[in-house]
């Protein structure tokens, strides 16, 4: 993350005519960017989709930008404004559950912006380090996902049923959560 | 795990719920705070998970935007250096071709890259542990000579990963996971892109594609063909200009704009052939001359050359069952061990092999019914351990079941006990792709078990030795020799007469292709053993064959 003199520093540069001067933002937000997308939505291609415009939008209303602010906040704020955009398109064209995805997304909003607003890219990228030192098994269901009928194939493969994929990843995620404490300690 | 909060994380992530539990987990999501608490506990994680497990993509309009990228625009090379180091750290090669086909072709890099890579974190952050991104894998060689900055010259056997593949004379045939056989001929630029695609930007390539892997694209600068299941060639120039024909099959042939778009594209069958000119933007017919094209390889699988101490070796070990596949008659394979029972021959299993060398069984490319199976029964000794040891060669990279046995009590079902099967390429395994697997499954029964993988991949034309087996509650695979991996199988002593069948995972043309799993290629020296062996053993048959480890020379 960018400090706030960092940042200042960015927007004056872009004001300038250095628009290389975003590509620091770029950098330095991106994982988290990325990764409060894919809490949200599951199709990794949507995410990035989602990223690019979310980066586009910063671009063209940096000047809006008030200096002193939370710039990981700000940017989060226009992500909520396109994952709704982006609900409210697929939930035309496609089915009830996209509504209720947007319905939940509403619903925890608040509590989901408090909690992101910690993550940092180190934290994140220690998540790779963790990943390794988990057991086979677990890290097996955590490298296949838990998206769409991923946890279908993954019950098949390891011979064991829906449920228990779930719950071999809720523990495998305790065990992350353990893990990225001391990484991060 | 809460069942509430697994059934609203699945439904998050994709899965479908009926309306009123839709409401009922909205509702306590409303209320109850620990819940939601937990649920954003869960989704944080597992959006970081896919986001740090995944390739940060280029945001092509938002470099646009930013003007990050018109200099890199300049050469193809650039573009495609930076994107491939990007990715996974491929060194710099020269500049080359005339920058008028540069941007075409960078584009047309770009694109490709961006739609069809398999998003991966650069390889930097890669934990150390995480092996090479290969697709493919050398399975014949002639006369090539590699060029490659690094120094390394694949062999035969040799795996191939993404990136720039060099090859200066010579011709090289690889067989990509998906089971596309590719013949290049040198001098050409080759990119493996993935394993649906491959960028040529200069050379002789002839692609033979199987059902199952239609949509194959080998990309040129400025030009598309993508396969609709078939055998085609392209020529590509250092200009750019590209010859297209199909031997066989059906192909549509494209040219691309500056923005890797299609500009107008083309179908072609069988002997038709097209010159592909990006500079003027035309397709036109031209006479095919197949001779002017890389040849189709010829490939012969090797013999299995053994010690001819091999079948004493395998007597001595008193195995139940030892089938030989040096003679054939009325359709059956007879058993070495005396009173025991032959194996079957359905459909137009054969033998191959010159008159006094080595023969082996031949699973041929067909459409009918074509397996091996055992007259009576045998009951493997679960509780106390048996092993299944074979020679395979398999022709392609495709899910293939050698051994299969099957609980008689249970017929006409075809309940499992013991499975020995080659893996393809699937996108939803967890481990790496083109592996053997061993599975023990207890009850019977068509899903679970316990399964353990090699740690290796196997080559296809190649000939590989394959011991499975049980000691107690221990599940142990080998690999030419070499130990992989073993796992826990689930407590249990019983066990249960079987039928052994070979070659298919299941009989009756009612199944579709995934349930049989039908072998292509050839079997040997198949023995099954009422005990376990022990790694000596295994080490010294293994040896006995490896004058065999070699790749098709037409020696059979």
């Amino acid at each position: 993350m960018l400090e706030p003199s960092e940042i200042a520093s960015i927007v004056d540069e872009v004001a300038q005519g250095n628009r290389d001067a975003f590509r620091q933002i770029v950098r330095a937000y991106s994982l988290p960017l990325r990764s409060y997308l894919a809490s949200q939505i599951h199709n990794l291609d949507d995410v990035d989709d989602l990223a690019q415009e979310v980066f586009l939008a910063a671009f063209r209303n940096l000047p809006t930008f008030r200096r002193g602010d939370d710039f990981g906040a700000w940017l989060r704020g226009i992500a909520r404004n396109k994952l709704y955009a982006h609900w409210r398109r697929t939930s035309r064209h496609k089915r009830a559950m996209e509504a209720f995805r947007e319905e939940v997304a509403h619903v925890v909003e608040a509590d989901l912006e408090h909690a992101a607003a910690a993550d940092r890219s180190e934290t994140i990228e220690a998540l790779l380090r963790c990943i390794d030192k988990l057991p086979e098994k677990l890290r097996r269901v955590v490298r296949g996902g838990l998206d769409g009928e991923k946890p279908a194939l993954l019950a098949e493969i390891l011979a064991t049923s829906v449920g228990a994929i779930y719950n071999l990843h809720y523990r495998a995620n305790q065990l992350l959560r353990a893990c990225l404490q001391k990484e991060l300690d | 795990m809460d069942p509430d909060l697994r059934d609203l994380l699945s439904a998050w992530r994709g899965g479908d719920l009926d309306e009123a539990r839709c409401a009922e987990l909205l509702e306590k999501l409303r209320r109850d705070e620990a819940f939601r608490r937990a649920f954003i506990e869960e989704t944080r994680l597992l959006g970081m998970l896919k986001a740090v497990q995944s390739t940060q993509p280029r945001w092509l309009v938002l470099e646009d935007e930013l003007g990050w990228s018109a200099d890199e625009r300049m050469t193809s090379t650039a573009l495609e250096q930076r994107v491939m180091q990007h990715i996974q750290n491929v060194p710099q090669a020269p500049k080359i071709g005339p920058w008028k086909w540069a941007a075409l072709a960078a584009a047309v890099f770009l694109i490709a890259l961006l739609v069809f890579l398999p998003r991966r974190r650069p390889q930097e952050t890669v934990p150390p542990s995480a092996s090479p991104d290969y697709v493919a894998v050398v399975v014949r060689l002639d006369r090539a000579q590699w060029e490659a900055p690094d120094g390394s010259h694949p062999s035969e056997g040799s795996p191939l990963p993404i990136g720039l593949h060099r090859l200066r004379a010579g011709r090289a045939t690889l067989t990509l996971f998906n089971g596309v056989m590719l013949s290049v001929q040198g001098p050409a630029d080759l990119n493996l892109l993935s394993v649906g695609r491959v960028f040529c930007r200069q050379g002789k390539v002839r692609a033979r594609v199987p059902t199952g892997a239609d949509g194959f694209t080998v990309l040129a600068p400025g030009s598309a063909v993508v396969d609709f299941g078939t055998e085609f060639g392209l020529n590509v120039a250092a200009s750019g200009k590209a010859q297209c024909m199909v031997f066989q099959g059906k192909v549509e042939v494209s040219l691309l704009n500056a923005e890797g778009h299609m500009l107008r594209s083309q179908l072609l069958s069988e002997k038709m052939a097209v010159d592909l000119d990006p500079g003027t933007g035309r397709i036109q017919d031209i006479a095919p001359q197949p001779d002017q094209f890389a040849a189709a390889p010829e490939m012969i699988p090797p013999a299995l050359v053994l010690d001819p101490s091999y079948p004493d070796e395998i007597r001595k070990l008193r195995p139940w069952g030892y089938w030989r596949f040096e003679t054939q008659a009325d359709g059956l394979f007879p058993n070495e061990v005396p009173d025991r029972p032959p194996l079957r021959a359905i459909g137009p299993v054969s033998l191959a092999g010159p008159p006094g060398d080595n023969h082996s069984a031949v699973f041929a490319p067909t459409k009918v019914e074509q397996y091996l199976a055992m007259d009576g029964s045998w009951t493997p000794p679960r509780p106390t351990g048996y092993a299944v040891e074979l020679w395979a060669l398999s022709e392609k990279f495709k899910t293939s079941a050698l051994i299969s046995l099957t609980s008689r009590a249970d017929e006409p079902n075809q309940n499992h006990i013991f499975l020995l099967e080659i893996n393809g390429l699937s996108h939803h395994l967890l481990h790496n792709p083109c592996l053997v697997r061993f599975l023990d499954r207890w009850p019977p029964g068509q899903a679970g078990g316990v399964n353990v993988f090699s740690q290796r991949m196997y080559v296809p034309y190649r000939w590989h030795h394959l011991v499975a087996q049980k000691i107690q509650d221990r599940l142990e695979l080998y690999l030419d020799g070499e130990f992989q991996d073993a796992a826990r199988a689930d407590p249990d002593e019983a066990t249960t007469a079987c039928r052994l069948l070979v070659g298919r995972l299941k009989t009756d043309l009612q199944f579709n292709i995934s349930q049989i799993r039908p072998f292509i290629g050839r079997l040997d020296e198949l023995a099954v053993y009422d005990r376990p062996l022990s790694p000596e053993a295994i080490r010294r048959h293994y040896e006995l064959g490896t004058a065999s480890r070699s790749i098709p020379q037409g020696t059979k």
